[in-house]
């Protein structure tokens, strides 16, 4: 929902932020943040509708620029669904077409499109360790077409189990998988001081293999996303196909951002200074070795 | 998805965006809650700031009119003089200075831009880091104390530096006298926009 003021003339933009997670059936964990201006809060208020009901009371925490309040609430009945939030004192402030939302007890196939597609765009971009092993694969390539095979590879690979994830035909436990992510990343670091200094490996030679294979790890890496914003009954296919969309197109857009980059850097003539040619092997290797012993100390820890 | 049908779901309901006049010093405050974190934060900071985007597009169209060593001095100083300013300003925090001082990258960059004069690769060198110490500390200020100002700085140095790269390797690439124009033509909208800031500012 966005609102502006009809005599808004400064340049500034002070969103408030509402987010609401689902603990457990019926009941919900709402965080409201509203900026603050001269140490004067944003007027406005949520009011919920029948027959939701604070669990907690509302706690507030001030910070610099915002006041964060969090609470807890239950519905005893079907959800939040066809629950209705109103911002109460919005329509004070600015002149707001609609100053409430509205959760639907039947959403639409395009809202529902809507929410598994950001989730997927979300998940990927929240996944820096899926990220940097793409970004690992993309200083190795060297081909538009050896390019073109690699990001296909990872594709159809994490394709594949995240299908098979999310229909609950295989499953990882989450902290031996988190590792072999990791450990997929450390890998590259390596690859990377190889083709720098101009020597092969099967890895350089074949990096769909490499990426297929992996990919089908970080495949159950997404899985683990998707499931944990839920499927709805009888329309899996349909979540699945829209969260794997989402998840591509976060993934080619951050590929295409790189490779944009690496042709301005080319065509400006930026090199990394001697000696310090092989920091980005050493920072995707490094950030690998990183997340590599951190992942398995948190398995071992959790078998002790 | 319905909250019924997907126990355990995990969904952001509702994003409000109000927006209403503050007073001019106060003017750049731009707090950022993309749902993404602090790095995607900072980022999201600098691409809705466009007293803070505008310089960086002004230095590089005018380093990119002036040729690769001058692209390469704005790439390589601003990033850096950006992510080490936003550190100090995160640590020492706003100086509440009057937001006039805003419009200054804009109104001189954006008129350097539109000029397009010959200077010394120091030159744009040095406006590539006065640029830097001024924007990274104006952003780097404002996040202190509320999320984690680390990442978000570096989100917003990331930014800064993938803008300024991409800007100044597509003018450098123009190749005929319309497209160096128009690079021309939007930095006097920069100064411009300086101009408009400033007069606000001082109203």
């Amino acid at each position: 929902m966005v609102s502006l003021v009809s005599h808004a003339g400064a340049h500034e933009i002070r969103p408030a932020y509402l987010q609401i997670d689902q603990s457990s059936p019926g009941r919900y964990t709402v965080t409201w943040r509203t900026p603050t201006l001269s140490g004067m809060r944003l007027p406005v208020a949520l009011r919920f509708s029948e027959p939701v009901r604070n669990v907690t009371e509302p706690a507030e925490r001030n910070l610099p620029d915002s006041i964060v309040e969090t609470r807890i609430i239950e519905t005893p009945d079907v959800g939040l669904s066809g629950k209705r939030i109103e911002f109460v004192g919005l329509q004070a402030t600015v002149k707001p077409s609609q100053p409430w939302i509205e959760f639907s007890a039947n959403p639409g196939p395009f809202a529902a499109a809507r929410v598994y597609f950001a989730s997927g765009v979300h998940h990927i971009l929240m996944g820096l360790d899926h990220l940097l092993f793409v970004l690992g694969l993309l200083f190795i390539v060297r081909s538009r077409w050896m390019l073109f095979k690699t990001i296909t590879a990872f594709t159809v690979a994490h394709s594949i189990t995240l299908a098979v994830a999310t229909l609950g035909e295989v499953e990882i436990p989450a902290l031996p998988l988190n590792a072999m992510i990791a450990l997929s990343i450390m890998f590259l670091g390596p690859e990377i001081v190889r083709v720098w200094r101009g020597q092969t490996s099967f890895t350089i030679r074949h990096p769909w293999i490499v990426a297929f294979a992996f990919g089908l790890l970080h495949g159950f890496g997404f899985a683990s996303g998707l499931t944990a914003l839920g499927l709805p009954q009888g329309d899996i296919p349909f979540a699945l196909l829209m969260f794997n969309l989402g998840v591509e197109a976060g993934q080619l857009a951050f590929v295409g951002l790189v490779l944009l980059l690496f042709a301005a850097l080319k065509s400006i003539e930026v090199r990394l200074p001697r000696g310090m040619e092989l920091l980005p092997a050493y920072l995707v290797g490094g950030l690998g070795a990183y997340w590599t012993i951190d992942r398995v100390v948190a398995m071992l820890g959790g078998l002790a | 998805m319905t909250a019924h049908a997907a126990p355990r779901s995990h969904w952001v309901a509702a994003m409000a965006t109000l927006g209403f006049t503050a007073v001019p010093a106060d003017a750049s405050a731009h707090l950022m809650t993309t749902g993404l974190g602090p790095l995607f934060d900072g980022a999201a900071h600098f691409a809705m700031s466009p007293e803070a985007m505008l310089p960086v597009v002004a230095l590089a169209i005018f380093a990119g009119l002036n040729g690769v060593a001058h692209a390469r001095a704005a790439v390589q100083f601003l990033p850096a003089t950006w992510l080490l300013s936003g550190f100090l300003g995160l640590l020492v925090g706003p100086l509440g200075i009057s937001g006039a001082y805003e419009s200054v990258p804009l109104i001189v960059l954006g008129s350097l831009a539109a000029a397009n004069p010959s200077v010394p690769v120091w030159g744009t060198a040095s406006l590539s880091i006065l640029l830097g110490i001024a924007g990274g500390y104006g952003l780097g200020s404002e996040p202190s104390g509320a999320r984690d100002g680390t990442l978000a700085v570096l989100g917003a140095t990331l930014v800064a530096f993938v803008l300024v790269a991409l800007v100044a390797a597509a003018v450098l690439k123009a190749r005929w006298d319309w497209t160096r124009i128009t690079a021309r033509v939007v930095g006097s909208w920069t100064a411009a926009c300086g101009v408009l800031l400033l007069g606000w500012a001082l109203r």
